[in-house]
């Protein structure tokens, strides 16, 4: 998203003061429609916060080899289960890990599963949901039966019984997450794309002489877009958060892998005395989940702020 | 009325033979031949025994007799034998299912108390410090790992205190921990559902002439609001149960508590996949026989439902 610089406050009150002048073509020129929600989610305590952690997260991983002050995966038997303290801020584990250091890299780990997961669900429930939507008939009879079958497998099932065909990994787990959440993806872009051609200006268009395509990616598509922002924030916490969980239960990465469910999974031996394996890679999920989900419930006010909540 | 029943009875049938399919299909789809999957840590059969077994198992037949004798076997409770075990799995389900069902209703009951009491707090004192606390421990409880919270409070009252034991299911003790952990966490997603859902109605004109016509504020909340709310707020609770018994399969497994959960996540490790096909095909047919319950709830509390 083409944000280069923030807006100054004189824009956005300008922008703010005359929404009704806005007709399509002054949207398409002036940069004020991104302004607006840019602004609307700075001005929510709860979105600062959720973007925070997120570019918090993002530079973590992206400069994991600067900020790590150890090799994640190298093994030091001399100075296991050292407590937290000045050498090892988040101690070390039972192979005498720097947890601190695998926690950064763990970073990297959780947003490419919940990037890709997020990326594979979207891609494909958005084909459906435009498709099927857009033209019904035998092609949305199909995907949405076969949708009502997925939903019908709870939470998680699904991606378990995905994995036990595919086999454990982290590959497998980010393509068994993403296939399970195609259908939220598909249900909603189907719902919007269905209300959306029914519009006049999408009626007007195809009056004119639009082709499907042209009336799908240029008119229909751009309706759907806020709408996928918001489930896609969302869904990446959905997604790093089952993920970490199916680490846990051993499907997921394996070691000596640096992933936050599977170093959790690790510690669980060692509660009584060494509590911090267990505790950081917990905090750290939670605190990435939840910066994901405040960031969408911000991103679904600022882009709607017609919604009562 | 009667109508609405049947079409929406009927509409789960071709939903249950999907899910038969693709469970069937499961076994299936994973690379090698099954027969090396129950010998995996056994010598390997010879040529002879892998044809008996073949035999036996009726993969020497046709896909879809292989299909409906699995159908016919599993709707008289067959569900074929375990790898590891070598026992029936509606055996090993049998055994482990009560336990899951407490663990279920349990944690149910505690979410639905706790969710639907502070979602009314919040939406009733809306924009006051008590709506904003109830929503913070709302957006934190749907971020936290659950298996992160049951080591914790594993930790805490099992391990550091010694309340509660570390792991099992003999006494009612056992329940607690595993309940907590699996209930508090889904009562988040349920406190922000009834909130909104309260405050929608909140915002109704018959609210407002409730309280014009000097009703005390409780009543207006409880008997005008609150009765229709229900309708979204027992949508949720069909997905509640969804949720929990999936994630009764992590929970399950922090506190080596024996229900399917663990069984699924054992069977999962060793491959075991009669018994992962068994206990994946109960808990669909369990979820989409719940979902049918709740929309018939749902007609019940809502009668407009009923000529939709």
């Amino acid at each position: 998203m083409g944000r280069e610089e923030t807006p100054t406050v004189t824009e956005v009150r300008e922008s703010v003061d005359r929404p009704t002048v806005q007709n399509t073509s002054q949207l398409r020129v002036s940069r004020s429609p991104g302004q607006l929600v840019l602004m609307r989610l700075l001005r929510s305590r709860q979105s600062v916060v959720g973007l925070t952690i997120v570019a918090l997260l993002i530079l973590m991983a992206l400069l994991a080899p600067i900020i790590a002050p150890a090799n994640p995966t190298k093994q030091d038997l001399i100075n296991q289960f050292i407590a937290p303290g000045r050498d090892h801020l988040f101690g070390t584990d039972e192979f005498g890990r720097d947890i601190f250091s695998r926690i950064i890299y763990g970073a990297r780990i959780s947003l490419q599963v919940g990037l890709i997961a997020v990326g594979i669900a979207m891609v494909v429930g958005t084909l459906i949901g435009l498709i099927g939507g857009y033209y019904g008939g035998w092609f949305d009879m199909v995907t949405q039966r076969l949708i009502e079958i997925m939903l019908a497998f709870p939470g998680l099932l699904l991606a378990l019984a995905i994995i036990a065909v595919l086999g454990n990994g982290i590959q497998n787990v980010m393509i068994a997450v993403g296939v399970g959440s195609v259908p939220s993806y598909a249900r909603l872009v189907r719902a919007q794309v269905m209300a959306a051609k029914e519009k006049d200006y999408v009626e007007a268009a195809r009056a004119i002489g639009a082709r499907d395509v042209r009336l799908i990616s240029k008119h229909i598509f751009p309706e759907v877009i806020s709408s996928l922002i918001v489930l896609s924030s969302l869904g990446i916490a959905g997604a790093i958060l089952s993920a970490a969980a199916l680490s846990f239960i051993g499907l997921g990465a394996q070691p000596p892998t640096p992933e936050w469910g599977a170093m959790l999974s690790q510690g669980r031996d060692f509660l009584r005395d060494q509590w911090w394996i267990t505790t950081f890679p917990g905090i750290f999920i939670a605190f990435t989940v939840l910066g994901f989900n405040l960031l969408g419930d911000g991103l679904r006010d600022a882009l709607d702020p017609q919604g009562n909540r | 009325m009667v109508k609405f029943l049947l079409v929406r009875l009927l509409g789960t049938i071709p939903v249950l033979i999907g899910v038969s399919v693709l469970v069937f299909a499961m076994v299936r789809l994973v690379p090698g031949d099954p027969i090396d999957m129950m010998f995996t840590n056994l010598a390997p059969p010879s040529p002879e025994q892998r044809e008996q077994i073949r035999k036996d198992m009726g993969l020497d037949k046709p896909i879809y007799l292989q299909y409906t004798s699995f159908v016919g076997n599993a709707l008289r409770g067959d569900l074929g034998k375990s790898y590891r075990t070598k026992r029936p799995v509606s055996e090993e389900i049998r055994n482990r299912l009560p336990n899951t069902i407490k663990l279920t209703i349990a944690s149910l009951a505690l979410s639905t108390l706790i969710g639907v009491v502070a979602g009314v707090m919040a939406a009733t004192f809306k924009n006051t410090w008590l709506d904003f606390l109830s929503m913070l421990v709302a957006i934190v409880g749907v971020s936290i790992p659950g298996f992160w919270l049951g080591l914790m409070i594993m930790m805490l009252f099992s391990v550091k205190l010694g309340w509660f034991p570390v792991a099992g299911a003999d006494t009612w003790k056992h329940l607690v921990l595993p309940t907590v952990t699996l209930g508090v966490l889904a009562s988040a997603i349920l406190a922000r559902m009834t909130r909104s859902a309260m405050l929608d109605v909140l915002n109704q004109d018959y609210v407002r002439t409730a309280r014009a016509k000097g009703l005390v504020e409780w009543i207006v909340v409880m008997r005008h609001a609150f009765r229709n709310a229900l309708v979204p707020i027992v949508t949720i609770l069909g997905l509640q149960i969804g949720g929990l018994l999936s994630g009764a399969f992590i929970i399950e497994a922090v506190f080596a508590y024996p229900g399917i959960g663990m069984l699924a996540v054992q069977a999962l490790a060793n491959r075991d996949f009669p018994l992962i096909q068994g206990i994946v095909l109960l808990v669909a047919v369990i979820y989409v026989v719940v979902n049918l319950v709740v929309d018939m709830l749902y007609s019940v509390l809502d009668p407009r439902v009923r000529h939709g």
